[in-house]
């Protein structure tokens, strides 16, 4: 009797661990491999310790030249790192550095460099099973060294503006269904601001903006709020004050949390030149180009850049609303 | 599941945070310039600041033409010192409110100065400080 009790504790040991078993094998039936795709070109012009840095903690995911390890190979912990990969990829590609400008590729030093000193990047979860991909102060220092060497060639948000000609009369439309309008002109300046591109930029809200900035009502941002920034290149005058001169682009981001659910509820745009040619082939570029940062280092504002700093008495709004 | 991906926004929302001065009794200040709209900006990389000019219409074509401004014609020029952008190294913003200038245009020819809000960043007359506003350029977007 006391036998066949303790055969069926023992049975009963053995059981879950062989169903775990039997269950993660099951998984692997489900388990879909990570696309494999071609290198079509390095990024032949960065010096060795830059190249060495990106390689050892960056590569696993934004390349197509992963070194996986085995456990992340299995499933479920495969289907997190598949889906990690692919978006990587698509926000970043160090395997086809090759279809970058070199504008582009100068703003994605800035975007490595921003993301690595903010810590986002190598990824925290990824971090905790793969600890050697941690980048160092010193890392940052050469990436940053690296970075500034580049400044001074076009950026991110840069489009070359289109060729000249008269603006068009009907309004462009983005791919992602965010319309121009030229109202803004008319709307409240928030925020100045210029990057390394030597851009200069003015960053007009409306109305739900306005009033969402003044009450820091980020979380989220009111639905209709849409924010504008105009890009100018820098022109510097005699006396060495810098003015907005040609005209480079208009960004838009649109709040509306239903529509834009993939890019945090935020629709973004971006309109180029004198015709105002809207950028992106498909609704897909807003999550291949602007959400990736937006979402890594301005969250603490809602996604956004250019909100104004925090720096003023609270009593000045009082003074300069009464103005 | 749940409770690692609140962690994880924890976590997030705590280093997001990390970034921003302590901001107590501080706010986020839009300039209302009531009915005058944006015409121009401007930077000074020697006196770190950074400007905006509103204006009515009067003094949108007047600068734009390059004429000497009709009677009523209005310009704000506020002035702003410029930081590093805390959540984007690489790019600069305004910061603190320096100072709100007002240029106003009577009838025979006469220009009056104002200097509304704080002080300017480097000493001028008002003489000087007009000619330096009446040069303002309207920005151009298509």
């Amino acid at each position: 009797m006391e036998t066949t009790k303790n055969t069926q504790r023992i049975k009963r040991i053995y059981i879950i661990p062989a169903a775990i078993v039997a269950v993660l094998i099951g998984l692997q039936l489900f388990n879909q491999p990570i696309a494999s795709k071609p290198v079509t070109g390095h990024m032949d012009e960065a010096p060795a310790e830059v190249l060495a840095i990106l390689q050892r903690s960056c590569y696993n995911c934004h390349s197509n030249e992963q070194k996986l390890s085995w456990f992340d190979q299995l499933a479920p912990a495969s289907w997190a790192v598949k889906k990690d990969v692919d978006r990587a990829r698509e926000v970043m590609n160090f395997s086809e550095w090759d279809k970058l400008s070199t504008g582009e590729r100068t703003g994605k030093m800035y975007a490595i460099l921003n993301m690595m000193q903010a810590g986002k990047m190598p990824l925290r979860e990824y971090l905790l099973l793969h600890p050697g991909a941690k980048v160092t102060e010193k890392d940052i220092e050469v990436v940053k060294k690296y970075t500034l060497s580049r400044s001074g060639n076009e950026a991110p948000h840069n489009t070359p503006p289109a060729t000249a000609g008269a603006a068009p009369k009907t309004f462009p439309v983005s791919p992602n269904g965010v319309k121009y309008t030229d109202a803004f002109k008319q709307w409240t300046v928030i925020s100045m601001s210029t990057l390394f591109d030597h851009s200069i930029r003015v960053i007009y809200g409306n109305d739900i903006a306005v009033k969402a900035v003044r009450e820091e009502n980020f979380f989220p941002w009111p639905d209709g709020a849409v924010v504008v920034k105009a890009v100018w290149k820098q022109e510097e005058q005699p006396d060495g004050e810098i003015r907005p001169g040609e005209f480079v682009n208009a960004q838009f981001m649109e709040k509306n949390a239903e529509k834009y659910k993939d890019t945090e509820g935020w629709g973004f745009a971006k309109f180029s030149g004198q015709k105002l040619a809207p950028t992106g082939k498909d609704a897909l570029f807003a999550q291949q180009s602007c959400i990736g940062c937006h979402r890594q280092l301005s969250a603490s504002t809602g996604y956004l850049f250019d909100v104004p700093m925090k720096v003023n008495p609270a009593s000045l709004t009082e003074k300069i609303l009464s103005k | 599941m749940n409770r690692m991906l609140y962690l994880l926004l924890t976590v997030a929302f705590f280093t997001a945070c990390k970034n921003e001065r302590s901001t107590h009794d501080q706010a986020r200040i839009v300039f209302e310039p009531g009915d005058l709209q944006f015409i121009a900006s401007s930077l000074n990389p020697k006196l770190e600041t950074m400007s905006v000019l509103y204006g009515n219409d009067s003094a949108l074509q007047s600068l734009a033409k390059g004429n000497h401004p009709a009677a009523g014609t209005v310009m704000k020029l506020v002035t702003w010192r410029y930081h590093d952008n805390p959540q984007y190294f690489g790019s600069k913003i305004n910061g603190e409110l320096l100072s709100v200038e007002t240029v106003q245009a009577g009838s025979h020819d006469s220009i009056a100065y104002r200097l509304d809000f704080g002080t300017l960043q480097r000493p001028a007359t008002q003489a000087e400080r007009i000619t330096y506003i009446m040069r303002y350029k309207p920005v151009q977007i298509p």
